[in-house]
């Protein structure tokens, strides 16, 4: 009884595993980002874009998120709408620096405007 | 100096001093693991505890209550040791057990003053 | 036994589709195929389901007391309390193994079921990792360490759980370690996908987050509750005795720390690339070198578990893991150069790799002082072993400087800052520290250590509390809100910073816990008549009266208790039933002490022993201050569900 029970979970298991080799079942690439993650990466960049990046309100220099006080002059910064606004790429999620327009690292195109 | 050289140099300093303070806190006090007839050949040094292990021999456990004082007696394969403690009886105290002590010899009273005591059950979290 | 061959089946079935799993991700991954990282995938769901299936199959042997079954006939017995047969799945090594491999095997499905997003190039190896763990448990389980294993004969009762394990932290106790060792192998597998792929920027750190803080905080938590357990139940007054197995929950917990902290340095300013995918891995394999502690037999501890070569396959599978991360490391040399150039020695930059060499410097010492009797006894033939005065000496100050960088590095700029500046920061908080050593010295405290750590405890609250405040009061002149509204949304806003900060208000209250604790106990041992009565410390404790007692329900047990009142300033505050008992399972007394704490001190009464005409030995502790580590550790989980609580926008930022 013991055996049957095994045999059935095995091949359970096994048509699990199997289902997605099956041919025409999957696309045999791994994806590229799809339109809406593409379209939602473009309105997030559009949204820090209006920001006008991170600049301290006193002397303008520009500050890194998550800072209390301007490292030039001293001044109180305003609290971050949002934690990590670090700008990363979409794609590949490697740093880029505002008005970039490629990812240095993967090439991804990074505005789908003129800035 | 660049920054980086000068941040190099400050990381490697203070790992050097975390370094020596452990070095440091290692010396001393640490406690040796000896056998029965070690402990009794051991010249008493008051300052550093020393530790022993060894089995319970059956019917050595004497609790004197209105003192807190336990007596029993440790064998191991070179020979046997009175043990003296002061305090309640340590959970799972029973005959054929192996315990460790850890304390200071008094070759005098031929007794080993124990400040603590470990019992090393097996069975404690486990059934064998 | 009919269960029983269906569980070793499962689990034989959860060893075939990990190793698939493993083959099929990293071949996926490398030529690209979704459908063979949807083939892989679909395999860890199989062993999610598969490694349940064992799990719930041992449970109802447990609770059927099918004793044929070895693992059943040594841990339950049928007078045991059903919510301990449920403790009984974990209190075995068997079963301890087959809950490591279910958590494992849970987590690693909730990783694969998300869409990919930021890990879509990571992910494939990310899962290979964890599958190829998940196959090295079930080999195990399988070969050394089968928990359906069976008896020629089905004995009529069984041994039942040992009393120490009778009690509620059982319960919660080893699963939250457990879940904590299974949870910090997702950020090691991560750590190895970004070496693998060469993505070494902050990707991986992003979106591992919220795993490593769930690992973190379970682990910090599991070591807590083990402490309380200690404290209440093993009736020597302490909670934490720098045995080997402590330890070894502690120095992934120091190392994890580290590393928690590093990761922030690579995603603000991009350094530290090569310690973090070394601290996450290490971490991991510390998880591992842990069991590998408790299960040699090579090192004495008095929570000695039975020998099984099970520790040297755990030794092994730690060296593979580190010979390859540091392989892959050398190999990536080029990639593991980070774009930020390092500032100042006064920098944000320079205090986290002051944060990192302590951690790790502490780490590496308490793993050397659990070493210590092996390596002294194989160098010299003579074994010596570390007294806590030992650990207390360089844990003390390296615990101090520690706090002192949580008090200073709020006001510590990144790249650079005056030292005026820094000055004019931290004059509030200096003033109340100094002001606290006075007072403390006033009041009579005189231990050196003690004034000191109170004081700095009082700075690093200080810091945090302006902290909190300058951010609050910034966010109601900003926005004009009160100051209710202030601090709901300043920290909505900022999460991380919030939450960070609370926690590090937990750590301090659990340093003040200890100071206070180490550095004043009051112990009196007395032994009384049935009528007479005690002064310690201002309690008046009067035994009343005592008994022996038979108590069937949980097997044969002999309860000798004594009765006794509390007196406070000469009104009764309490009675307490401290407690030594006999059991029929299991040789040698058990004590249950009697505990009355509040914010100030505890009460800690143990019975030593019971005569039959009544007289009565105590031992009767006063612990400062005990209360303060368990507050702190909720603190601290309040702090990390905040630094975690996903935000309710913005995905893409957050890198999920």
């Amino acid at each position: 009884m013991a055996i049957v029970i095994f045999f059935v979970l095995a091949l359970a298991v096994v048509a699990a595993i199997a289902y997605p080799l099956l041919p025409g079942r999957m696309p045999t690439g791994i994806a590229p980002p799809s339109d809406d993650e593409i379209a939602q990466a473009v309105a997030e960049l559009r949204r820090q874009r209006k920001q006008g990046g991170l600049r301290c309100p006193t002397c303008g220099a520009s500050y890194q998120p998550g800072d209390r006080f301007c490292v030039r002059c001293g001044g109180e910064l305003p609290a971050a709408p949002e934690e990590a606004a670090a700008l990363l790429c979409p794609r590949c999620g490697t740093p880029y620096h505002e008005g970039d327009r490629f990812c240095v690292q993967c090439g991804y195109a990074l505005a789908k405007e003129v800035a | 100096m660049s920054s980086s050289a000068k941040f190099l140099i400050g990381g490697v300093v203070v790992a050097v001093v975390i370094g020596l303070l452990i070095a440091v806190s290692f010396s001393g006090s640490t406690s040796d693991y000896l056998t029965i007839a070690q402990v009794k050949a051991r010249p008493a040094d008051p300052t550093r505890a020393v530790r022993v292990a060894g089995e319970i021999v059956p019917e050595s456990i004497n609790y004197n209550t209105a003192e807190l004082h336990l007596t029993f007696t440790i064998r191991d394969d070179t020979g046997r040791l009175n043990i003296s403690y002061h305090g309640p009886q340590p959970d799972m105290l029973v005959d054929a057990v192996e315990a460790v002590a850890i304390g200071h010899y008094n070759p005098e009273t031929e007794t080993f003053e124990a400040d603590e005591l470990l019992m090393k059950c097996p069975s404690k979290y486990e059934e064998k | 036994m009919l269960l029983a061959d269906i569980g070793y089946g499962a689990l034989w079935l959860t060893l075939a589709a990990a190793l698939w799993a493993v083959v099929a991700a990293a071949a996926g991954g490398r030529q690209r195929r979704s459908d063979l990282l949807a083939s892989a995938h679909n395999a860890l769901f199989a062993t999610a389901g598969l490694s349940t299936l064992a799990a719930v199959l041992l449970l109802v042997l447990l609770f059927d007391h099918e004793f044929q079954v070895r693992y059943v006939y040594e841990h339950v017995s049928t007078y045991l309390k059903p919510v301990y047969v449920l403790s009984a799945l974990w209190a075995g090594l068997e079963g301890s193994q087959l809950l490591w491999l279910w958590m494992l095997s849970i987590f690693t499905a909730l990783v694969v079921w998300r869409k990919p997003t930021w890990d879509r190039e990571l992910r494939p190896y990310a899962v290979a990792f964890l599958a190829l763990t998940q196959a090295f448990f079930a080999f195990l389980l399988v070969q050394l360490t089968n928990p359906f294993e069976l008896l020629p004969t089905a004995p009529v009762e069984g041994v039942s759980l040992n009393p120490l394990l009778q009690n509620f932290w059982m319960i919660i106790h080893p699963p939250i370690i457990f879940a904590a060792y299974a949870l910090w192998t997702i950020p090691a597998a991560y750590a190895l996908a970004a070496l693998v792929t060469g993505r070494l920027n902050a990707g991986w750190l992003f979106g591992t987050r919220r795993w490593t803080l769930a690992a973190w905080i379970a682990l910090g938590l599991g070591i807590l509750v083990g402490a309380w357990w200690a404290y209440l139940e093993l009736g020597w007054g302490g909670y934490w005795g720098w045995d080997p197995v402590e330890n070894s929950s502690l120095i992934p917990w120091l190392v994890g720390t580290a590393f928690v902290h590093s990761a922030i340095i690579q995603e603000r300013r991009d350094m530290f690339r090569a310690w973090n995918v070394l601290l996450a891995v290490i971490t991991f394999v510390l998880t591992i070198f842990a069991t590998f502690v408790t299960r040699s037999g090579l090192i004495q501890s008095v929570h000695a578990f039975a020998e099984s070569p099970i520790g040297w396959w755990y030794l092994g599978y730690m060296l593979l893991v580190l010979a390859v991360t540091i392989g892959l490391a050398l190999a990536r040399k080029n990639e593991l150069q980070g774009e930020g150039q390092v500032g100042d020695l006064l920098s944000r930059e320079f205090i986290f790799l002051l944060t990192n060499l302590l951690l790790l410097g502490s780490a590496a010492a308490v793993l050397l002082g659990t070493l210590w009797p092996t390596l002294t006894g194989a160098a010299r033939g003579l074994a010596t072993s570390l007294n806590p005065e030992n650990y207390n000496r360089f844990m003390g100050p390296l615990g101090l400087l520690l706090v002192v960088l949580i008090g200073i590095c709020p006001l510590i700029e990144w790249r650079r800052i005056s030292a005026e500046r820094l000055l004019r920061g931290l004059w509030v908080q200096t003033v109340v520290a100094v002001v606290t050593a006075v007072l403390l010295l006033v009041l009579g405290i005189h231990e050196i250590w003690a004034v000191v750590s109170f004081a700095v405890s009082a700075f690093v609250i200080t810091t945090i509390i302006l902290q909190l405040a300058k951010g609050i009061t910034a966010r109601m002149r900003s926005a004009g809100e009160n100051i209710l509204t202030a601090t709901v949304t300043a920290v909505r806003n900022n999460r991380r910073r919030y939450g960070g900060q609370i926690i590090h208000l937990g750590v301090v209250l659990i340093v003040i816990g200890i100071t206070g604790s180490q550095a004043y106990q009051t112990e009196v041992q007395v032994a009384l008549a049935q009528g007479e009565s005690v002064d310690v410390n201002g309690y008046t404790l009067v035994y009343k009266d005592y008994t022996f007692q038979s108590v069937e329900d949980e097997g044969n047990k002999i309860r000798n208790q004594a009765v006794i009142d509390i007196y406070r300033g000469g009104r009764k505050v309490a009675t307490v039933r401290p407690e030594r008992n006999l059991h029929s399972n299991v040789q040698g007394a058990v004590t249950e002490v009697a505990l009355r704490m509040n914010l100030k001190e505890d009460l800690y009464i143990i019975l030593a022993s019971l005569e039959a005409d009544g007289l009565a030995a105590f031992q009767v502790l006063i612990n400062p201050m005990v209360v303060w580590l368990w507050i702190g550790g909720l603190v601290m989980f309040i702090g990390t569900l905040i630094a975690a609580w996903p935000p309710r926008k913005s995905r893409a930022e957050e890198g999920r």
